[in-house]
Order: structure tokens, then sequence, then C-alpha cells
């Protein structure tokens, strides 16, 4: 089945067709969303998340772009606002513990991904330590570009800026992550 | 020491370059369309509290009904207490105007 095809039978609302596009994308989606979130339960819940919304919105689909670029602009932007509400949350969790030391505070466990290589476990749960640190945009484009392996051209459609502004984002999440790298190693 | 240091943080930058990628967790689909039934179902029993139209709905019949028993009361107490207990002993063949007389 074409992407053109799979789209259409879609919109007629097949229900072998998203599942064809489920098995098709799931992988993806899911280890871009552990890229970003760093927890297995919370990315499946957002990759979960993901395929409702485009269930949902499939109507609104005009193919402008690729469905892989849509369903990766999907995942980010879930995956970004549960990182936002998890900071929200943690900071109200900071303010209620000024009044009431009981609540307990929950930092970031200590995270390995699944796929890296024995030998740099620890380096690795180090890098990912630093990424979350980074800015939004400059951690989304390298989580794209290094977990995902996606080219510039494709991280530059997804996050609808150009191939050099994608090159200065990755030029810059290196430099800070360098900086963090050398902070936590002091 | 300053160059070691410079070749570890290259080494932590380069730890995830040979990385695979993640697979979905086992029976995700599975999990999934459950996910959309329950919500599917949740959504029907509970519509009434997120539909925008359904609410303005029950607001307005809450204020028609409010207005509907206000004007009633106010029709009621135009008529002279009296008059009523009269209608009202009519009613049940009572006749106490001997006794408060």
């Amino acid at each position: 089945m074409t992407e053109f095809e799979l789209i259409a039978q879609l919109k007629l609302g097949n229900e072998n067709a998203f599942k064809t596009m489920v098995f098709q994308y799931q992988n993806k989606v899911y280890n871009t969303a552990l890229g970003l979130v760093q927890n297995n339960n919370d990315a499946e819940d957002i990759a979960q998340e993901v395929f409702i919304q485009v269930y949902k919105s499939i109507q609104q689909f005009k193919g402008d772009a690729a469905v892989s670029t849509w369903i990766y602009r999907i995942t980010v932007t879930k995956s970004l606002d549960f990182l936002r509400n998890k900071k929200r949350k943690k900071r109200i969790g900071v303010i209620l513990n000024l009044f009431n030391n009981n609540i307990p505070i929950y930092d970031a466990a200590h995270f390995i991904h699944p796929g890296v290589v024995l030998d740099n476990k620890e380096k690795a749960a180090l890098l990912f330590a630093c990424i979350q640190q980074l800015p939004e945009n400059q951690k989304t484009a390298f989580i794209l570009n290094k977990v995902e392996d996606l080219r510039y051209a494709e991280i530059a459609e997804i996050l609808k800026i150009s191939e050099s502004a994608v090159d200065a984002l990755l030029q810059r999440a290196k430099k800070n992550l360098r900086k963090l790298i050398e902070k936590r190693n002091e | 020491m300053k160059k070691n240091k410079a070749i570890n943080i290259d080494e932590v930058l380069k730890s995830i370059e040979p990385i695979n990628k993640a697979e979905a967790p086992n029976f995700f689909y599975s999990k999934l369309r459950l996910k959309m039934e329950n919500r599917v179902s949740a959504n029907s029993i509970y519509w009434y509290n997120t539909n925008p139209i359904a609410l303005i709905a029950c607001f307005c019949a809450l204020i028609c009904f409010n207005v509907f028993i206000f004007k009633k009361g106010a029709i009621n107490t135009k008529e002279p207490y009296n008059t009523t207990i009269k209608v009202q002993h009519n009613d049940y063949f009572l006749n106490t105007e001997l006794e408060y007389e």
C-alpha cells in the first residue's frame, strides 16, 4: 500500500489501514519519544497518544508534508508538552515542600537507552542526563539527529526551520553539552 | 590532564553514536486499541461534561426554570393570605369562619 493509498483508506476509517500505519511507525514514534522523555512508560504513553491524535486528525491532513514528517511533528509536540507539564508539577512540588516537608520530590531517574552499546552505558547515561538540560529546540534537533538518525533536511521539515538553522542548533547543542559534561565532571 | 579531560568529553559525546533504535513494547497495538475503546466509552458517558453546547443548554434550562418558579411565586404572593385559606377551606368543606369569629 502506498502512502497516498494509506492516507485515503485512513480517511475512510479503514481499521486495517490504521493497523498498518501503527506497525509502520510505532518504533520511530516510540524511539523519538523515549529519547526526549527518557522514561519507558512515559514514552509508551506518549506513543499511544500520538496515534490517537493521528486517528482523530487524519481528516485535517492535507498531504503538504510526508506522513512520517507529520507523525514526527506530533511526537515532538506531545513529548515536549509532557516535559513541560512534568517540570510544572515539579515546581509546584518544590513550592509545596517549603510548607510541608513530607511531600517527596521525585527527580529524573538514571536513564539508560536500551539501544546503547554495553561498554558505553555509563557515558551514555551521563550524556542523556545532560541532554535533558538543553533548551527544547536544541534537545529536539540533537535527539532527532543522533538517536533517530534523521538527516538535516528531514529535521528541518519536522521543526519547520531551514537546514542551516538545524546545523546551528546542533552546533549549539554540542557546545552546551560540552559545558554541561565538564561541569558534571568537576 | 587537560587533554585527558577533553578526550573524556569527546568520548561521552560519541557514546551514543553507535546506538540501536529502541523498539516499541510488545502488544503495543493491542494496548493502543484498548486505550482508544476505553476513551470512546468514557467520552460517550461524560459527553455533556465537555460538550459546550450541552453545558449552555443546561444553563439556559436552569435559568428558565428559575424564572418560571420566580414568576409563579410572584403571582401566588399577589393573592391575600386569607383568600388562599378560604379557598382551601372551601375545597375541604371546612367552615372555620365560626371558630375565628
